[in-house]
């Protein structure tokens, strides 16, 4: 059975990412024309043109500013969205998105700047569920794609290269980071400085959780799902952007996980619910479908043996709009995620650690 | 029944017991003989070792109820399709219920395992209907071949509107994924407890109609002349197959691969008398399923593979064997 580009899609929010093993090497890749935030502009002088982005599949130049951006996928509207553009087309959030088929964090950058939706300056939307929206997106005669965060196939981005240039994946298969997402967006506007600071200002503030609360610093960590419905355990691990987030907070990946895929490429883990009682952390994440409680959890026979679900250390994102907000991480979903779900993280980090 | 039949049934019983055994001892996490005696004897609940041995006990009974039903209505369909290939995987059955019991969670939000059940028998009477009514076009009739194609052709439609079901609702995934491959042990004993009722029934309608089922085997003219009111006959136990093959489903999702072999092995230690077939495929179906289950734990640490995986790699390999073996695979 081979899996199609949807089916992608959705595995890399809900299931563990099915990432290959590509993403470490692209860690060395990564977009030229900024590298990763904290490099600050090494290519491209900010605001200057052309400006050349490095992707998965080569090099995209870009010859003057781009004022008709439209993106694909997650995050990459995102990144657009915070260095101040509205793009002028963008998919339609159909997994976790709120009732403007978007999100609350999107919403309110769209509102910051005079774009709201129904207003004359709100993007145009197109659906993704069936695959590139290559005809509306042709209509709107793009002068940049992006698509930095996305399981673009090569196929397809010679597709959409033929409408505007395109920014590739930075990282193929849904595992360029936000950072990344957004130094090469912000390399391809001439923002690269902006988006600098913008990486800068963003990690510190989640890095602040922990420095701010030393119960957040001290302690562990597992990103999983725990299936209810068919028993099953399967761990985020690596550099899937779940157990990122945490990290990103100043919480330590647990070592039972360190010890379990030392030599894997994976970036999940199937774990036996019968060995539950061996998933040693302080807290442990998992989504859930609405509606699911932590009691639910502890009322499970075997998940009621990690101790973070019996010591009261889970953390669970059971609606799909803040589920998503930590799964498709970008530049204004995680200062969304800060104020909405990092509260209850530190809360119960606390209580934990007493 | 010749001598050797109690011997055998004697000697399936005591393999059953030691595949139960086996069952509750042996899984991915490693517990003492002492702490298992312990667990069934004093159970203290917030002790890890007895959370998982009574699991483990959960999982067993599923497992006993899941082979039991596979393997007895793998047998009545074959012997009254007069069909090798007969399968609730292969004739469509299975893939009738699953989709219906994933179209119930997908466009009603259904969570309780009576509404799957529900659910569950109506797809399996939808798909019996639709591979029979297919493969009934023609002039031959439903010859076992094209049961076997039109049930092929239903089970890869129907995986697929599954798998489509799956991706596009990832809010009920959890929920969903269980349906694309079978697992035992995610149930309570309450539920497993229900659908056992129903497939006793199933099971208590079938036993006794195995001598017509070797009427059925010797063809419809020879049944009739038999004094077997064939159409009649049919019904009833296709009602009871329906009844075996969606109470299944409901509890441990899409098993294939049962329902073919374990008659078949019995076919081989006991003949071709369906009298002894039946009982015996009560005893094989559990453990097969038991093994499967067994190996699945501890085949791939720290992770476990679905029993729906294990039969089919346990299932295919016998059966190459019992076709090497070249003895009675046709009925």
């Amino acid at each position: 059975m081979s899996l199609s580009r949807r089916s992608l899609v959705l595995a890399a929010l809900t299931v563990p990412a099915l990432a290959s093993c590509a993403g470490g090497e692209a860690d060395g890749g990564g977009s030229s024309g900024s590298g990763s935030g904290s490099d600050g502009g090494s290519g491209a002088a900010s605001g200057r043109f052309p400006a050349t982005i490095t992707h998965a599949y080569g090099e995209t130049v870009i010859e003057a500013e781009p004022v008709r951006i439209a993106t694909v996928s997650w995050v990459n509207a995102d990144s657009v969205l915070a260095l101040g553009l509205v793009p002028v087309g963008m998919p339609v959030v159909t997994w976790g998105g709120n009732d403007n088929g978007s999100t609350d964090w999107i919403d309110a950058a769209l509102a910051e700047l005079g774009a709201d939706w129904g207003s004359e300056n709100a993007p145009a939307q197109y659906d993704e569920t069936d695959g590139l929206a290559v005809d509306q997106m042709a209509a709107l005669t793009p002068d940049l794609i992006v698509a930095a965060y996305s399981g673009l196939t090569q196929e397809e981005y010679d597709q959409l290269s033929k409408i505007a240039p395109t920014i590739g994946p930075v990282s193929p298969n849904y595992t360029t980071s936000w950072q990344d997402a957004l130094a090469a967006v912000a390399a391809a506007t001439g923002r690269t400085q902006q988006g600098a600071e913008l990486t800068a200002q963003l990690e510190a503030d989640l890095a602040a959780v922990g420095e701010e609360n030393p119960a957040v610093a001290e302690s562990t960590v597992i990103a999983g799902t725990l299936g209810l419905a068919d028993n099953s355990i399967n761990l985020y691990v690596g550099e899937d952007t779940r157990p990122r987030f945490f990290t990103a907070l100043g919480m330590t990946q647990a070592p039972v996980i360190e010890e379990n895929t030392a030599d894997e490429d994976s970036f999940y883990l199937q774990w036996s619910a019968e060995r539950a009682d061996e998933l040693v952390s302080d807290l442990f994440y998992t989504w859930a479908a609405p509606g699911t409680t932590a009691e639910d959890f502890r009322d499970h026979e075997l998940f009621a043996q990690i101790p973070a679900v019996a010591d009261g250390g889970l953390v669970i994102t059971d609606d799909e709009h803040a589920t998503l907000s930590i799964s498709a991480a970008s530049a204004i979903s995680l200062p969304w995620a800060l104020q909405n779900l990092v509260p209850a993280i530190v809360e119960t980090a606390q209580r934990v650690q007493g | 029944m010749p001598r050797s039949t109690p011997l055998v049934l004697g000697v399936g019983l005591a393999v059953l017991t030691a595949a139960s055994l086996l069952s509750v001892m042996v899984g991915a996490r490693s517990v003492p003989a002492d702490a298992v005696w312990e667990a069934l004897t004093a159970y203290d609940g917030t002790r890890a070792d007895h959370a998982v041995i009574h699991s483990r006990l959960l999982r067993t009974a599923a497992g006993i109820a899941v082979g039991a039903a596979l393997a007895v209505a793998g047998a009545a369909m074959q012997g009254m399709t007069r069909n090798p290939l007969a399968d609730p995987g292969i004739l469509g059955i299975n893939a009738g219920a699953t989709t219906a019991v994933v179209l119930g969670v997908f466009l009603a939000d259904v969570s309780t395992v009576p509404a799957y059940m529900g659910l569950a028998l109506l797809g399996a009477a939808a798909g019996t209907v639709a591979v029979y009514a297919v493969s009934s076009l023609g002039r031959e009739g439903a010859t076992p071949v094209k049961l076997a194609l039109a049930g092929a052709a239903l089970t890869a439609g129907l995986t697929a509107v599954v798998n489509a079901l799956v991706l596009l609702d990832a809010s009920s995934l959890d929920r969903l994924r269980f349906w694309q491959v079978g697992t035992l042990g995610a149930r309570s004993l309450g539920e497993i407890a229900v659908v056992a009722v129903l497939m006793g029934i199933g099971v208590v309608a079938i036993l006794p109609a195995a001598g017509v089922l070797n009427a059925l085997a010797l063809g419809d003219d020879a049944a009739v002349g038999l004094g077997v009111p064939v159409g009649r006959v049919r019904v009833l136990l296709g009602i009871a197959i329906i009844l075996l093959c969606g109470a299944a489903v409901a509890l441990a999702g899409p098993i294939g691969f049962l329902g073919l072999v374990v008659p078949h092995a019995a076919r081989l230690l006991v003949g071709g008398d369906y009298r002894r077939i039946v009982p015996l495929c009560l005893l094989g179906g559990p453990v097969l399923i038991l093994v499967a289950d067994t190996v699945g734990r501890v085949i791939a640490p720290p992770a476990e593979v679905q029993v729906g995986v294990m039969t089919a790699l346990v299932g295919v390999p016998v059966f190459v064997l019992l076709i090497r073996a070249g003895r009675q695979v046709g009925l």
